[in-house]
């Protein structure tokens, strides 16, 4: 955890050093005021019978006392909220961190697999809950723990190791076996769960059917009969720490009792024993919390640090310096010769391919679904490493030039393409924040796409919310488009295009994409299974064809 | 005119909450009675301590109050643990018993409860949402109770041994509800707000961490990394501003806690001193003034737990208001099956608009018919209601306007043609069993060699080869292996067994490859003869092979379309 902490740049160390303190203060504290109280108690006591009460310097001890109950509550108030505070710090410098640095290290367009994704996502709360979780309450503890034993110390050598030991016991074997043991439980929950978790999914989406067919009935036993036992192997995780609480009272009541044990024998004076055993009583009492945090802290520290993984993982293209980079004019001649890529690290491999695209060209390149046309594409705009061969952009070769500057001048408007949260508006301002309403209207023309948005109710405002499916399939393409030309490309990829589009509306659409190319120094990269048989007037025309790739 | 008294949301979560904690009651019995003994031993404990050192102090004996403490310690220990495991039956309980009402309406109204909001959603809300509910039989109920059972217990002990200190005591306590409660119902309030921003962060990370790609192939990683800083921002200002008054509650119990017991020590530290300045009309030995001490810290600990249990009564209550008036729409939910037609009829849609229940209808007004023998295609774009037209059918939704003529007899309100349906849709429902089992879910009187048959037909057989167990072959939960296609014909085959003279057919090809699709429809097309089919879809392969496509149009759309 502070290894994740130090690559970050030590964010909040001011407030986190801070809650520490005061956390170990307030445990410290919480202990010192039983122990002060017992011990203020029986030597008043001793005093009072001894003729001697009002000699006994009584101010100092009631003070204490006093002190003690106000530094436990302050600090333990401070201590929360600061380190809340520091946990949000380090949230925010986390969070932005892993986006960038996830996206250095994307290939391709395609969307996190959500297994990932809810990974990364669980990793993030475990390492950022680690402070409060494992840190804080473990200082509190020994804090509290190290004061009652000083007690113990100043009272009874042999006791005071005893006390050591019985801490070790309550307050790290212990909960250690039980988080053991709750670990194996919880290998066998997490599988039953996901049996639960199916099988109420299925029923739900088959509802009708299993109406139907009249199985309901059936299957909601099933299902509820799967989450029975999911609830017992839940109780499984839980089971080995019940009773430790109670457990670590029973040791403190012993070992406060050995001291008055050991006071009958004269050995030790009769109220310093008297209030070590209660301050030992108040510390067992809060080791309890312990198991907790020792149960927490294996997977805050394994989160962590795959998390510091993730932070330093290489980018997944290689790129210069921003001060050694070019930047480019134009993208014209973009030149590929015997180019290797890969869609991932030991996938097939793609190519050699050879080619160029100059100025007022229409590159068609075609192969059947899985020959590679995407990855390839991808790597042409540097969204995908290559794995050999040259690829020179302008006479610039590519590992003179940083990636945002090849791709100012080429954008891709995919086959299946995703949208960000938020409303149509948002999507095109992702392309070009400085966009106009005109523009957009402009590219919504050029993409065909007017009709539809004029229709939705809310026009550009209409949001893109999960799950929301407004649009159709190929309405999103048409989107996705217009958003690939408003980011202003030299070159504009289109992967499958018109796949699903009516014969006459993709004509359409093909005759203003070639009108929208002639208009400047631009150029068309089209994915397809097969040549188009539209005119694209005015465009040199130019084919790659793409084999199968083998593995 | 009056309307019938409706129950308020509040009040419906309340019924179904006091009916799923009325199955825990005997565990919620069980804790609280093995927690108040446990307060019990505690008592015996602080006796034997105190009395012990008092005894020392004399030089007399210490043994029996040592051996009391002792054997209150290790008393204590086995009620604590006791309690603990009542506690979590009675929050299993009280999951099990949600989650067992909500199956039982599910059987009983069947797939109609289900519609309304997403697969996701709902699966989520049977099982993540009935889970919060644990929280609130195992800890909250017991911990309610033991609040005030638990310090009255201790305060009686106090009071025999000091009037002084158990008073001192009770106008701690008394002052603190108020306070607790004025902190609490503040502090519910703004927590509310500030989760809506958490999640908007979380949401905002995870959407921008999943699509890293394609704001990267914009070149909008700076601009939204950005937004992420922003948003932490300003989530850490809200959520501060939140914490500083919710851990004040906190703070004011555990300053009570504190203060008290500082008091009650300097209080009786003075008096075994002789120099407490006012007659308080009782002395105080000092094993008195120790067991009293000793006490002080368990008077509060039930109080100070109750403090930190609001989150699972909040989140009990929250489940139940979800799920209560979830369940309670199902009432009217509930269809009545018809009679079994005997032949393929003939189905009328007649300017038949449909809602969710009373909301603006979603499906503009449309009229169409389909024939027995003829395959009847709807389609549009997605969210035009091509699948609620087939729900319709079997009185899962409710008609805005226009009418559905079964044969010339219109169809009331509530009334399912179930019995009279095969329904397939792109992932057909796979159980446990073999092949044999499966296909004969559709009509489980089927003999042998009817399911055979059907098979056939289905073209089930070539893949239910000899080498694979035939028909009797076993499949995996959920039909892991089934390729889409195979799926496919064994839902076929579960049709043409159920010999219904109405098909729906649900996106049956949304899953298929181009190939698989042909082969598919050749099939039905065939052995759909003589029955009224209607199917949904968006493949043009599917339009083109059926005798009549309908295209509807969603009510939005229509609206803005009209002059």
């Amino acid at each position: 955890m502070t290894k994740l902490w130090q690559y970050l740049g030590r964010p909040a160390h001011f407030q986190f050093r801070l809650a520490l303190a005061l956390s170990a203060v307030s445990g410290a504290s919480a202990v010192v005021l039983l122990g002060l109280s017992g011990w203020f108690l029986t030597a008043s006591a001793l005093a009072g019978l001894a003729g001697t009460g009002l000699i006994f310097n009584h101010l100092f001890p009631s003070a204490g006392v006093r002190a003690a109950a106000f530094t436990r509550v302050l600090s333990r108030y401070g201590e929360q909220l600061i380190g809340h505070d520091a946990t949000l710090r380090l949230s925010a410098s986390l969070r932005p961190q892993l986006f960038s640095q996830g996206a250095r290290a994307t290939r391709g367009l395609s969307p996190m697999a959500s297994a990932d994704l809810s990974l990364l996502l669980d990793d993030v709360e475990a390492a950022e809950g680690g402070f409060l979780r494992v840190i804080a309450p473990a200082a509190s503890i020994i804090s509290g723990a190290v004061a009652a034993t000083a007690l113990a110390l100043a009272t009874d050598l042999l006791l005071a190791v005893l006390v050591v030991l019985a801490f070790v016991l309550a307050a790290w074997w212990l909960p250690r076996c039980a988080a053991k043991k709750s670990r194996i439980a919880a290998a066998k929950h997490a599988s039953q769960i996901d049996d639960a978790r199916e099988r109420v999914a299925r029923l739900v989406e088959n509802a009708v059917e299993l109406d139907v067919i009249g199985a309901m009935p059936d299957t909601c036993e099933r299902a509820r009969k799967s989450l029975e036992t999911q609830q017992v192997e839940l109780d499984e995780m839980e089971r080995p720490f019940r009773g430790l609480g109670a457990f670590n009272t029973a040791l403190g009541t012993a070992l406060a009792l050995a001291f008055l044990a050991r006071a009958t024998t004269g050995a030790v004076d009769l109220a310093l024993a008297a209030g070590t055993g209660l301050a030992v009583i108040a510390a067992f009492e809060a080791c309890a919390a312990m198991v907790k945090a020792v149960d927490a802290a294996p997977r805050s520290e394994e989160s962590a640090s795959r998390l510091l993984r993730r932070l330093e993982a290489p980018g997944a293209i290689g790129e210069p310096k921003q001060n050694a980079s070019v930047q480019l004019g134009t993208v014209f001649p973009l030149k590929f010769d015997d180019l290797i890529v890969t869609a991932a690290e030991r996938a097939p491999r793609i190519g050699p391919v050879s080619g160029q695209i100059v100025s007022r060209s229409l590159t068609e390149l075609v192969g059947p679904s899985g020959s590679g046309k995407t990855t390839l594409a991808e790597a042409l705009m540097r969204l995908q490493p290559i794995q050999s061969g040259a690829l020179t952009i302008a006479g610039t070769p590519i590992d003179r030039l940083r990636v945002a500057t090849v791709l100012e001048k080429m954008a891709i408007a995919p086959q299946f393409p995703s949208f960000l949260p938020g409303s149509l508006y948002d999507q095109f301002y992702l392309a070009d924040p400085a966009v106009s309403e005109t523009q957009i209207w402009e590219a919504l023309e050029i993409a065909n796409a007017t009709d539809f948005v004029t229709e939705s109710a809310k026009g550009l405002k209409t949001l893109f919310d999960d799950g929301d499916g407004r649009f159709s399939g190929g309405e999103l393409r048409r989107i996705g488009l217009a958003r690939a030309l408003l980011a202003g490309p030299q070159i504009l990829v289109l992967d499958e295009p018109f796949a699903g589009l009516q014969p006459t509306l993709a004509e359409e659409i093909a005759r203003r994409l070639t009108r929208w190319a002639t208009d400047g120094d631009r150029a068309i990269i089209l994915l397809q299974h097969a040549p188009t048989r539209f005119e694209w007037t005015g465009l040199r025309r130019n084919l790659i064809s793409l084999a199968p790739s083998l593995p | 005119m009056n309307k019938p008294a409706q129950p308020t949301l509040k009040q419906v979560a309340k019924t179904y909450l006091n009916a799923w904690a009325a199955q825990s009651d005997s565990h919620l019995r069980a804790t609280i009675l093995l927690q108040s003994l446990a307060t019990a031993a505690w008592i015996m404990i602080a006796w034997g301590v105190g009395h012990a050192v008092a005894a020392v102090s004399q030089a007399e004996p210490a043994f029996l109050p040592i051996f009391v403490a002792a054997l209150g310690a290790a008393v204590r220990t086995l009620l604590v643990w006791q309690a603990d495991t009542s506690a979590a039956n009675a929050g299993m309980r009280m999951t099990a018993a949600a989650r067992e009402t909500i199956f039982n309406q599910i059987s009983d109204v069947g797939a109609g409860l289900l519609s309304g909001v997403g697969a996701g959603e709902r699966t989520s809300q049977i099982i993540d949402r009935t889970a919060k509910l644990y929280g609130y039989g195992a800890r909250w109920l017991p911990g309610m109770r033991l609040a005030i059972i638990g310090p009255v217990i201790i305060l009686i002990a106090v009071a025999t041994q000091s009037w002084l200190a158990a008073a001192l005591l009770l106008v701690s306590v008394l002052v603190l509800p108020v306070f607790i409660w004025l902190t609490a119902s503040e502090t519910a309030a703004i927590a509310r707000a500030q989760q809506s921003s958490l999640d908007a962060l979380s949401g905002a990370f995870q959407s921008r961490t999943a699509k890293a790609g394609l704001i990267r192939a914009f070149r909008g990683v700076a601009r939204q990394t950005r937004v992420l800083e922003d948003a932490s921002d300003t989530l850490r200002q809200k959520t501060m501003a939140v914490l500083k008054t919710a851990f004040l509650s906190t703070a004011v119990m555990e300053f009570f806690a504190s203060i008290s017991i500082a008091l009650v020590a300097v209080y009786i530290g003075f008096k075994l001193l002789g120099i407490f300045p006012f007659g308080t009309g009782e002395t105080i030995t000092l094993a008195e003034g120790l067991t009293v001490l000793v006490m002080v810290p368990e008077f509060f600990a039930p109080i100070r737990r109750l403090s930190s249990l609001h989150h699972d009564r909040a989140d009990g209550v929250a489940a139940a208001e979800m799920i209560g008036p979830w369940l309670e729409t199902g009432f009217e939910k509930k269809v009545h099956r018809l009679k079994r037609l005997l032949c393929a009829p003939e189905i009328e849609f007649r300017g038949v608009a449909l809602s969710f229940g009373g909301a603006a209808p979603f499906l503009a007004p449309t009229s169409f018919t389909a024939r027995p023998s003829y395959m009847t295609a709807l389609s549009g774009p997605s969210g035009s209601g091509k699948t609620s037209c087939l729900l319709a059918l079997l009185g899962n939704n409710t008609l805005a306007s226009g009418e559905i003529l079964i044969n010339g007899v219109p169809l009331e309100h509530g009334a399912s043609l179930a019995d009279s349906v095969a329904y397939l849709r792109q992932t057909p429902w796979v159980t446990e069993g073999s092949l044999a089992d499966n296909i004969a879910l559709a009509r489980p009187e089927a003999s042998k060699a009817e399911i055979e048959s059907a098979a056939m037909q289905a073209g089930v057989m070539t893949f239910a080869t000899v080498e694979r167990g035939g028909l009797d072959q076993p499949l995996a939960r959920f039909g892991a292996g089934l390729s889409g296609g195979e799926r496919q014909r064994l839902a076929l085959a579960r049709a043409v067994l159920r010999d219904a003279p109405i098909w729906l057919l649900d996106e049956p090809t949304a899953h298929l490859d181009e190939q698989t699709e042909k082969d598919f429809l050749q099939r039905l097309r065939s052995i759909s003869q003589g029955r009224t089919v209607l199917i949904t879809s968006h493949s043009e392969s599917v339009l083109s092979v059926c005798d009549e496509v309908i295209n509807l149009t969603p009510a939005a759309a229509a609206e803005t379309r009209a002059p």
